[in-house]
């Protein structure tokens, strides 16, 4: 037990950046308020795209503007859909690591140019 | 939500951890977390609209913690943005863990003991002191099979009263009256498959984007990859659905008939119909006398083309509004393309002429041949995940028996008394209430006990305040089964059962395109909530005990499982059009979803119905048959009836006092009344209230800016909602959604009903605006 | 039955790749992470065989410390 104690108040004096910011919140909204008010410019893309034409709405990779909001969604967010893609991604090893971004425009999702080789299979169809 | 002492103790020591690198800690359950993976995957279907994906849901510590799509199955697994957030409906605060009886104004935890014979009480005394009859149950189209199979089976084989209707009734009866009218049965022939094939596609009455999502991807990744794939959408709003239209034919709301009879007009003019085809397959028909009961003549071609004279696309463009040249494009669209397919859903089904609606589409594929090949189909969209399956196809509607049976037609009682065991005459010839009737029924005192199961009439019936009343009323018992309280009609109960949801009961669920799948159970219920079958089978056997009628039921209701009714079920569907004795569980279990027929054991399912080449039920009837036989319509020898139907307009039309008309409908984000998604974050935060969709024309009219609050009245209530300011709706028309429970577009709209299919008209009624 | 929540630190960037990695070890439970920390809870036998998990932990590619927060036994 006094090693565990020890082992803890080590630890809290070793706190490398344990920058102590808030985390990435949303500012709080009425509840009226629509994404596209103030984030027209990622609406535009995002309706031309494929997710626009198929109503993949801002909450499906967003979530909503409360507890559960993510600025940056990890790819668990697009296993509902890309269970197979997200799959291989997270296996394939890479400088990028896993995430969908490093290749896939966030709102338009078409792949970026030099973009590495894909992880994983085509989507769609 | 139940933690063990041990997840407790990590998630306290996760807090400590997350606390000081200054990290928001997610709760347990928290939806985008990148946690490790599910123990295990279970395949089912999604909970919501009759497209019915397949999904899996992922299952640790016994719960539900992700879902995705199911890949193999039509889908492709691809769900919409209401499917991707399933998990968290099962998890909402306000679940109902426990029944409740209501005393005075308040609701008192019972136990399932108490509640049974409180129920068994008042059913009994009904039923002693009027009659069978004085009871009613009210079903829904998110039942599963077995359920409605059951309890059908209860009420018009056990009690002997045809008072049992469901919620399908408000839908897909016109739909339903519809193809049995015109094919004899009911149905679509065609499948989503065809949709790979078309090369032009119409949709009238549909906002598939927002509606059935999944299909509309299908179709939209059909128009990239065809060569030339046309798409015709016929509505008066210019919905997100539009975007892929190559033609978009708008129109005064209810003058679609119109439209319609004018294509044909067109087709038969311009000599692009298939006169073989009709010469072989079909029969005309005119109605000389409504009646009831309705006076049929039948007809010759000669009289359908003169019936065609007056309905030219300018006398069509006069009453629709729809510019002649766009009917005369879309009738060469349909006729010339080497497959049409046709979609459709609530904008033609409620009306009050939405029968009438939906030959007439039916009449176009006839006319032209458009039917029974790959991609050539007239395809209803259904709107609940089990319309087809429970209601509609296992006969739980008031005038059905199951699968293509009527209580009306004797050799059709004779066959399902002997089924069930039943003494001969116990089953009624004549059909019982429908849900409008009902409920009228439940306001007047006719009806002394209700039982609601699985939807929430309280909000979704039209003209909805003057039957809340009714059912408020202390002259009837009104029995509410419900995986959540309160609802708009919970709140209304005399006594509350708590309902297992979705995926914490098995069962089959039936969708749009006679796909039947099984959804397998994957979590425990919470509190005493029990799956709407056990239930129905316990209540059945303790009101059967209390009549003295033991013996009967136990010859009647002995089931222990989901399995065991739907093996009786399936030997119920045996030799009838629906033949799906091949779908055994254990190959539901491992199947993707099997179309029927499936007569046997070892038969794939059937993609296309009515044509030797796919349909094995055709040679059944006929071995030397080729091509097309609609063995549906025996009655009049295999030929199907192009039914000669006359425009007519709405119930209520807009005039000087109420200039405005109002139509009602979905967004993507909710699902019918709101039950489940309105409890999902996400989905709540990205749609959170009712708002009236207004152009920018009329919006100037009558002085209101986009967010301003507008003050909407028809003859039958008035709310007050945000104005959406969008040039989407036509001038002189808005739009309303209905999942809101806490402004119920339903105030507003009214209960006139479709005189065949009893079907209300949703769409249609007559408002005024002002700017509060 | 021992439990231990662990800030995992990882390469700049490599977050969601350890992430990964670590949700596929076993007794190990991921509960999100901040920048390129990652709040982890391992369970073991006892708390001796704790150190055992988080050497595990330690030897995850890019990843550049492992800091124990709290560590209990469940008795």
């Amino acid at each position: 037990m006094n090693r565990l104690i020890v082992l803890i108040g080590l630890c809290l004096l070793m706190q490398p950046q344990a920058v102590l910011a808030a985390a990435a919140k949303h500012p709080a909204t009425p509840e009226n308020q629509e994404c596209v008010e103030c984030h027209g410019d990622q609406e535009k893309v995002w309706f031309d795209g494929k997710h626009g034409l198929m109503n993949v709405k801002c909450i499906a990779c967003h979530g909503s503007t409360d507890k559960d909001f993510a600025a940056k969604p990890g790819s668990a967010a697009c296993r509902g859909c890309h269970g197979d893609q997200v799959a291989q991604a997270m296996k394939s090893k890479g400088k990028e690591g896993k995430s969908c971004f490093p290749c896939h425009d966030p709102h338009a999702l078409t792949v970026k140019g030099g973009s590495a080789k894909p992880y994983h299979v085509p989507g769609g169809k | 939500m139940k933690m063990t002492r041990r997840e407790l103790m990590k998630y306290s020591a996760a807090l400590a951890a997350a606390s000081a690198i200054g990290f928001d800690l997610p709760l347990p359950k928290g939806v985008l977390a990148a946690a490790g993976e599910p123990d295990h995957w279970v395949k089912g279907v999604c909970r919501y609209c009759g497209a019915g994906c397949g999904v899996y849901t992922g299952v640790k510590g016994g719960k539900v913690v992700a879902v995705k799509g199911d890949k193999e199955n039509w889908n492709k697994g691809f769900l919409c943005l209401k499917g991707n957030f399933l998990p968290a409906i099962l998890y909402a605060p306000d679940r109902l863990q426990y029944p409740l009886l209501r005393k005075g104004n308040k609701f008192v935890r019972i136990s399932w003991d108490e509640a049974m014979g409180v129920m068994v009480n008042k059913f009994h005394d009904a039923i002693r002191k009027n009659g069978p009859n004085s009871v009613a149950f009210y079903g829904s189209g998110q039942a599963y099979t077995e359920e409605s199979y059951f309890v059908n089976k209860l009420f018009k084989g056990g009690l002997g009263t045809n008072n049992i209707d469901g919620n399908p009734r408000l839908c897909m009866a016109s739909a339903a009256v519809g193809y049995v009218s015109t094919f004899g049965k009911d149905e679509p022939m065609g499948a989503y498959d065809d949709i790979n094939h078309a090369e032009c596609f119409f949709i009238i009455g549909s906002n598939m984007a927002e509606a059935h999502p999944v299909i509309f991807r299908m179709v939209n990744e059909r128009k990239q990859k065809g060569k030339d794939v046309k798409i015709i959408m016929v509505d008066p709003r210019k919905t997100l659905s539009a975007r892929i239209a190559d033609l978009h034919m708008s129109f005064t709301p209810g003058t679609d008939l119109a439209i319609l009879n004018a294509m044909a007009h067109v087709i038969i003019k311009e000599n692009l119909h298939d006169k073989k085809f009709v010469d072989k397959h079909t029969i005309f028909k005119t109605v000389t006398d409504p009646g009831p009961p309705p006076k049929v003549k039948t007809v010759t071609w000669d009289e359908y083309v003169k019936f065609l004279d007056d309905y030219t696309p300018e006398a069509a463009e006069k009453i629709s509004g729809c510019p002649a040249a766009e009917i005369v494009k879309a009738a060469r669209w349909f006729a010339q393309s080497k497959a049409t397919m046709s979609f459709w859903c609530m904008g033609l089904n409620q009306r009050t002429r939405g029968v009438w609606a939906n030959n007439m589409v039916h009449n176009l594929h006839l006319l032209t041949g458009q039917i029974c090949r790959p991609g050539a189909t007239t395809f209803s969209l259904t709107g609940q995940p089990n319309a087809c399956g429970g209601v509609r196809d296992g006969g739980l509607l008031s005038h059905l028996l199951p699968y293509g049976r009527l209580v009306a037609n004797d050799k059709h009682r004779e066959e399902m008394e002997k089924f069930w065991g039943l003494p001969a005459g116990r089953i009624q010839p004549k059909p019982g209430l429908t849900a409008m009737e009902m409920f009228q029924s439940v306001n007047s005192g006719g009806t002394r006990c209700l039982w609601v199961a699985c939807t929430n009439p309280g909000q979704s019936l039209p003209n909805v305040d003057a039957y809340r009343k009714g059912m408020a009323a202390e002259d009837t018992f009104l029995v509410v089964s419900e995986a959540y309280h309160p609802t708009r009609t919970s709140e209304l109960a005399d006594l509350v059962l708590p309902a297992a949801l979705w995926v914490e009961k098995d069962g089959t669920y039936g969708q749009s395109e006679r796909r039947y799948q099984y959804v397998e159970k994957a979590i425990e219920p919470p509190g005493e909530a029990r799956p709407d079958l056990m239930v129905m089978i316990d209540f059945a056997n303790r009101l059967f005990a209390a009549m003295g009628r033991k013996e009967e039921a136990r010859k009647l209701f002995n089931y222990k499982n989901s399995e065991e009714v739907w093996n009786e079920i399936r030997l119920c569907s045996k030799g009838t059009a629906y033949d799906f004795m091949g779908m055994t569980r254990a190959r539901m279990k491992k199947a993707h979803g099997l179309q029927w027929p499936c007569p046997t054991e070892d038969h794939p399912g059937t993609v296309r119905r009515y044509t030797s080449e796919y349909d094995v039920l055709v040679k059944q009837q006929d071995p030397k048959a080729e091509g097309v036989l609609f063995y549906s319509a025996k009655a009049d020898d295999n030929r199907v009836t192009i039914w000669l139907r006359p425009h007519k307009g709405p119930a209520e039309p807009p005039d000087a006092e109420y200039p405005f008309v109002l139509t009602t409908g979905r967004q993507i984000e909710h699902w019918h009344t709101g039950t489940m998604t309105l409890k999902v974050p996400e989905l709540k935060r990205s749609a959170p209230d009712a708002y009236v969709e207004i152009n920018p024309r009329d919006a100037a009219k009558v002085g209101v800016k986009n967010k301003d609050k507008v003050k909407v009245t028809s003859r039958r209530g008035t709310i007050v909602l945000e104005a959406k300011v969008v040039d989407v709706p036509r001038d002189g028309l808005v739009f309303m959604p209905m999942h809101y429970p806490d402004r119920m577009i339903n105030s507003l709209t009214t209960d006139a009903y479709d005189a065949m299919s009893k079907q209300p008209e949703f769409k249609i009624c007559a408002v005024k605006l002002e700017k509060v | 039955m021992a439990i231990a929540s662990v800030v995992v630190a990882t390469e700049a960037g490599a977050a969601e790749a350890v992430l990964a990695d670590l949700s596929r070890l076993p007794n190990t439970e991921v509960y999100g992470s901040k920048e390129n920390q990652i709040v982890t809870v391992i369970e073991a036998d006892s708390v001796a065989a704790l150190t055992e998990g988080m050497q595990r932990l330690a030897a995850v590619d890019r990843v550049v410390g492992v800091y124990p927060v709290y560590a209990g036994a469940d008795e």
